[in-house]
Formats: C-alpha cells, structure tokens, sequence
C-alpha cells in the first residue's frame, strides 16, 4: 500500500518525465506520435483538475445555510445564482445561446463585476505611490526616477509636455524617448538577468522532479 | 497618511478620470510607438487569405485594457481580408470575451465564421494546449466556442496546424502566458509572433523584444489607443480619394452614396454611419477629423484620463519628497543643535 | 435600438458596479451581497465549461457515445483516452479524504509531462537566446555605409553590462565584497531601473483598469436612460443615511 502511495507516483513521474525529455532529442516519427498524443491527453486530465474546490465552496455555504450561521444570507445569494446559472445552462444552453439567461447573466453580471474588482487598485496604487515613493537611498532614487520617466513617457502628455524639442538636436530628450530607451535597453537588460535565472531555476526544478528529489507536488497526505 | 487625506486622494483621482470622459476634447497626441508598430507593420505585410492567430489569453479583470487591443487587432486583420483563428487559453471566463469579439468585429466586416474566422476557447494546460496546437488543431479542439462540430469548420480544414500554415501569432496576456507561447509556441512552431499584455507586465516582456523574438509588443492601454489609431488612420485613407470627387459642404450621405458607388468595403460604410447623418462639414479636414475621431475606440477615449492621473501622480510623489527631504533636514538640524 | 432585456442588463451591470466600488469607503451588505453574486456565477460557470467544452467532446464524445449529431456509423471511437479519463476521474478523488491519495498518480503524470516537455525549449529560448542577444556584437546595426551605428553599439554594450551585473548580483555562492561586490551593487541599480519601470507600468494598468470601468459608466450606462446618474444620486443617498445613522449610533455610546 505505501509503495501505491508513495513510490509508485514517483515512478510514473519519472517514466514520463524521461520519455518527454528523449522525444524532445529523438526525431523519428514514433517519437513525434507519443510526443503529439501526450500534448492532447494532458488538457482532458486539466479539464478534470477545473472542478476541484468547486464542491468545498459549495458545501461550505450549503452548510452556512443549514446551520443559519452568521452572515447566511450571502451564503444564500451565492446558492441562488449558482443555481441559476446552472438551471439557465441546463434549460437553454451555454454561451452557445448568445440571447439566453445564461449569456445575459454571463454578460451583464460576471463581466462587469470581474472588471471592477480589479479596477478598484487603481485607488490603492494611487495611494501607495504618493505615500510610499520616497527617495529614502540611492537605490530608491534610481526607482523612483525611472518609475516616474515611465509614467509620464507612456502617456500622451509626457509626448505633449516635450514636444517642442520635436525635430530639434535634442529630440532624444523627448518623453517617450527617454523612456522607450530606458525600457529597451535598461529594463531589458534587468529583467533578462531575472529571466536567465527563472529558465535555470525551471530547468533545476523539472530535473529534480524527474529524479524524485521533488516531491512536494503530491501532498502531504499520508 | 489620514483617512480624510485617503478619500481625498480617491475623490481626486476619480474626478480626473470621470470629468475628461464626459467633456472630450483632442489636445495630446498619441504617437505609435515602434513597439507597437512591429505588430501593425506585420499584419500589415500580410496578403488577403493569409491566417494568423489571435490569441485572446485574459479573462474580465484586464478587459478594459485588452479588449479594446483585440478590437483594433481584429479590425486591422478583417479589414486586409486575413483569417483569422482565435483561441483564450488564459481562464475560463476568457472565452466569453472571445465569442463578444469575433461576433463584434466579423458582423462589422461581413465576415463568415467558420470560413474568415474562428473562435476556439479555451483549453487547460497551457504549454500542452499550444503544443498541440502546433501539430493537431482538431485533435485538441472538438466543438468550437459556439458549440459548432470543427468538421464544420473550413478554416480548419484549409490549417489542420498552426505549424508551416500560419504566418502569424498575436498573444494577448493578462498573465503570464506569453513566455509559453514563446518558447512552446512560435520557437517550436516556426512563426514569427508579437504580443500584447497589460502594463503590468509590459517592462517584464522588453528582454523579448529586444532579443527579436517578439517583434512587436504592445502595453497596455496605451498600445491599444496607439493601435487604433493607426487603424483609424487605415479607414480615413479609403476616404481621401473620394473627398476629393466630391464638394464641400460635406454631408455623410453624399459621402456613403459616392463610396457605395465605388464599391468601398462594408467596414468603411459602418464606420462612415457612426458619424451623425444630419451634420454638415465645410471642409475636407474637418470631415476627415470627426471621421477620424468617431472611429478611435475605447482605449483611445481613456487617454486624456489616463495623461491626467499621471501628471498628479507625479506631482504628488515630487510634493511627498520635497516634504520628506524638508523633514529630514529639520530633524538633522535639531539633532545637530541638540 | 436596445430591447427591454439589454436595458435591463446595462441597469444591472451598473448597479453591480457601483456596488462593488462601493468597498473603496468600507466593507458593506453591498460589497458582500455583489462578491457572492459573482461567485455563484463564476462557479456554475465553470461547471458548465468543463462539462460542454472539455469533457463532453474530449472524452465522453470519443469514448463512450457520439456527438449529437453525428450518427453511430460516422463516428469513429478513440478508445485510447480512456486513458486521460481515467487519469481526471483519478485526479478528482482528491475531494474526498479517504482516497485522495488516488490523485497522486494523477499528479505525477501530469507533473511528469510538465517537467520533462519544459527542459529542452526552456534551454532553447529562455536561455540560449537570451544569451545570444545579450552579446554585443549580436544586436549591432550598421549604417549604410557599413560602419557601426554608434548609439546601437553603446545600447548593446550597455545590456551586455546590465545582464552580466544583474547575474553577478544573483550568484550568491561568492560574498560580494571587492570587485564582485562592486559589480553587484552595479547590478542592484540596474535592478533598480527594471523594478522602478515594472511599478511605472503598474500604476499605469491599474489606473486603465478604472478608466475602463468609468468609460463604461459614462458612456454606455448614462445614455441608456441615465442608469448612471440615477443609480450613483441613489448610492450617495444611501451612503449619507448610513453614514448619519452611525453617528447618531456613536454619540448615545459616548454620552
């Protein structure tokens, strides 16, 4: 039984692992059949993975509503649209139907919602760039400035608030200029550094899970 | 910082955004910048019948940003007669923003789904989806987002693979999809590619850019109102030869019967109705600015907010120094004194 | 000309809107009651997408019965995916304790894959192109008289610094004093530089995030009978009783 649970998952990480790694080396027409069935297997086991946590949120609010705890009425409205969407889904179809429930709720219920849940940052990334960008060290300093080069360059007004030394000799201290330089050159060269470390670190980490050193993708379940 | 300085700070930033949408005007220039300009000089390069892949990897949280850049894109590929195979391979909740796209813009441009365009979904497992697609497009997708059979489908049967059959990738990324499409997608797959992304992660991508395995990158909300213009501009060349025949005053109706009598394509008739039919311009600049104008999209209306909140942003964090540095000095001088 | 149904929806979607715009004063019924909207909604969503888009076709369809639609002497069985069916049904007993540990071997397929399909285009674009551009004689332009282009030359060299000082600053295994040290604090301000354009374009997407939702406000909702108007005079007048109500609440408590 623990070979089941322990070793055997193992195993199979492994054998995959190996075999994807060889194909990616070996060119012949067995290889590229295995490689090309792998790559459309995967997604159907992704699709099951979808469901997982579905059943814990919703238990968790059936069980609010049984037990009427505190705060049950918003458990209650979670229940009623799940249910309605559902029931609009069953009845009348998906996204499929472009004019049914499902759509209109899709539409003018979740898009809506989705996109304000994210556009209130726009506040607290207000206040935390006028309380928090101080030119406290030189390192803060050289953020703050490029920060700042950024956001007036990637605006129409940084192009407005410069245009004068449009088709001058000093064009290339121009906003967007400045800050089109800044990101290519600079930031790329910042941020290829970082990307150099992520690809060895993926590297790393996929030989380690091979191997079996990495285990802690199967749980901590005993 | 005080609550009342908070809610301020709030009221201001809303105010800044709300007041430039309702009272518009047109003073800042938006350049293209050559970022963008790499995917508008691509899709450009290529012919009527050519495919490229739009993939449209966000969900409703960066819409606002990225909706409006899968609107120009699209509208710039229908209007050069490319087809086009769509795909979201961010979330879920991504593919109804496709399905509202496609649906959108191909109804613009009189174009037949399923023979000018498709509009897959989504598929989980992001580098095993793009693989796959690579190799066995009909292998990966069975129904398509509308829940058509892809047997059905003709783009399908005329590009079984994105792999020697498409000439060109568009990633649209909330997240962190474009690095896959990267090495997964275009390197294995052999097409050139250009990507799009919220500003988030638009400094993160320029190590791409720079390395030419992106040629073109666009940021934003920014690129996407840099994008429609330059589409904007694309429909107002389809206007200057026909302006010229006619006399001024120019009404729409005079112009849309002499386009209609050139064969000028659908797209160019439903961009011209957008102009009210009654109002009269008195010279061929002032039609061709309101034209112009009446077909930038939602990004390119957000601009002057958008310029507004960063210029008091920016003058907030230079008071906020100028403050701290104050500060600093004085508690140096008492501690000196002291 | 909208119909009644797309009124309705835009009246909707900007109440929704409001209400969740609601939380920058406080958490409130309002908030919470909109959260629990949308997670209903996003859940059954889901639902509904993994059974109609990905279990339905991918496995149901090319195991056990055809689409609708397609009659059983067109349909062509693909028995392998049992396979991958198997390997998702295993993957979901993760919902129940007691044979959870089934999802393990679903798992480490699947991790298996990941690990093994990633290392060899990760080396090739991750790694050795970055690596090829980083060279300065790689990304050099030339005029047309074939001398170097100054601006680019210094460009490439810059990055070729920037890179090399960046990595410098990332390799630990030395203690960064002396020459070394020098060139990782080198490396800390081009860091510095990358993560200060990163926020510079944070900022700028989020604040994109609320110019959409207020584009919509203005000029999708207002026009549709005023929904913005009315439903923001309506939310302004709530805010004020509440906020009356809470202290006339405090001042008995302090008296």
């Amino acid at each position: 039984m623990v070979f089941l649970k322990k070793q055997f998952p193992m195993i199979i990480a492994f054998s995959v692992g190996i075999l994807m790694l060889i194909q990616f080396f070996i060119p012949s027409k067995a290889s590229q059949a295995f490689y090309e069935t792998m790559n459309l297997w995967i997604p159907v086991i992704g699709g099951f993975a979808l469901l997982l946590g579905i059943d814990s949120v919703v238990g968790t609010h059936i069980k609010k509503v049984q037990k009427l705890s505190s705060g049950y009425g918003y458990s209650l409205v979670f229940l009623i649209s799940f249910v309605a969407m559902s029931v609009s889904w069953i009845v009348w179809g998906g996204l499929e139907n472009t004019t049914g429930p499902f759509s209109w709720m899709f539409f003018n219920m979740f898009v809506p919602m989705g996109a304000t849940m994210f556009s209130i940052l726009a506040f607290y990334i207000a206040s935390a760039a006028y309380r928090s960008f101080r030119a406290r060290t030189p390192d803060a300093t050289v953020l703050l400035i490029s920060a700042v080069i950024v956001m007036l360059g990637r605006v129409p007004i940084g192009t407005w608030l410069t245009s004068s030394l449009t088709n001058t000799k000093l064009w290339w201290l121009q906003f967007p200029e400045v800050s089109g330089w800044l990101l290519n050159v600079l930031n790329a060269a910042g941020f290829r550094g970082i990307l150099l470390g992520v690809g060895l670190g993926i590297i790393a980490t996929s030989v380690r899970i091979i191997f079996g050193v990495e285990k802690t993708y199967m749980g901590g379940m005993e | 910082m005080t609550q009342r300085e908070r809610y301020i700070l709030y009221l201001l930033v809303a105010l800044l955004i709300f007041l430039p949408l309702i009272f518009t005007f047109n003073v800042f220039e938006n350049r293209p910048t050559p970022e963008v300009r790499g995917v508008y000089d691509t899709i450009n390069s290529l012919n009527p019948g050519d495919v490229m892949v739009l993939s449209m990897d966000f969900d409703p949280g960066s819409e606002p940003e990225l909706y409006p850049m899968a609107l120009a894109v699209l509208r710039h590929a229908f209007s050069k007669d490319i087809r086009v195979i769509g795909v979201g391979f961010f979330s879920p909740q991504g593919v109804g923003l496709g399905v509202s796209a496609f649906s959108t813009v191909g109804d613009e441009f009189g174009k037949v789904n399923g023979v000018d365009y498709v509009f897959l979904g989504y598929k989980p497992v992001l580098i095993a989806a793009i693989q796959a697609m690579n190799d066995n497009i009909k292998g990966l997708f069975q129904v398509d987002a509308w829940g058509r059979r892809v047997e059905e489908l003709k783009l399908l049967q005329d590009v079984p693979k994105l792999r020697n059959n498409v000439k060109y990738l568009v990633v649209l990324a909330a997240g962190e999809t474009v690095r896959p499409w990267v090495a997964f997608g275009s390197a294995k797959g052999g097409y050139p590619m250009g990507a799009g992304c919220t500003a988030v992660s638009f400094a993160d991508y320029f190590s791409f850019y720079q390395s030419g395995q992106l040629n073109g990158l666009m940021g934003g909300l920014k690129a996407a109102a840099e994008y429609e213009v330059m589409v904007a501009d694309d429909y107002l060349k389809n206007l200057s030869g026909i302006l010229e025949k006619s006399n001024s005053p120019f009404t729409v109706e005079e112009i849309k019967e002499l386009m209609v009598k050139e064969g000028a394509p659908k797209y160019i008739l439903q961009a011209l109705s957008k102009l009210p039919s009654d109002r009269k311009f008195n010279t061929a600049q002032e039609f061709s600015a309101a034209f112009f104008n009446a077909n930038l999209g939602a990004a390119s209306a957000g601009m002057n907010s958008q310029s507004f909140v960063h210029a008091i942003l920016t003058v907030f964090i230079i008071m906020g120094n100028i403050a701290y540095f104050r500060s600093r000095k004085k508690k140096r001088a008492g501690g000196t004194s002291a | 000309m909208l119909s009644i149904w797309q009124i309705i929806g835009i009246w909707v979607a900007t109440a929704l809107t409001l209400m969740m715009l609601s939380f920058l004063y406080r958490d409130n019924p309002f908030f919470r009651l909109a959260e629990h909207l949308y997670l209903g909604i996003s859940n059954a969503y889901i639902i509904w997408f993994t059974w109609d888009q990905i279990i339905e076709p991918n496995f149901i369809n090319r195991v056990f019965f055809p689409p609708s639609g397609t009659s059983p002497a067109e349909w062509q069985r693909e028995p392998w995916y049992i396979i991958p069916g198997l390997l998702g049904i295993l993957m979901l007993t993760r919902m129940f304790p007691k044979i959870a540990w089934l999802s393990r071997w679903a798992l480490a397929f699947y991790v298996g894959y990941a690990a093994g399909v990633s290392i060899g285009p990760t080396l090739n674009s991750y790694i050795l192109a970055q690596m090829y551009s980083t060279f300065p004689l790689t990304n050099v332009s030339f005029n047309a008289n074939g001398v170097v282009n100054l601006p680019s030359l210094i460009n490439s060299l810059l990055i070729f610094i920037g890179v090399v000082t960046v990595l410098v600053y990332f390799f630990f295994s030395y203690e960064h004093k002396g020459f070394i040290g020098k060139t990782a604090r080198l490396g800390i301000w081009v860091l510095m530089i990358a993560l200060g354009a990163s926020f510079g374009s944070t900022v700028m997407a989020r604040v994109s995030l609320f110019i959409g939702r207020a584009r919509f406000l203005v000029q999708d909702a207002e026009p549709t009978y005023h929904a913005f108007s009315i439903l923001l005079s309506l939310a302004v007048i709530i805010a004020l009783v509440a906020y009356f109500l809470e202290k006339r609440k405090a001042r008995p408590a302090q008296e």
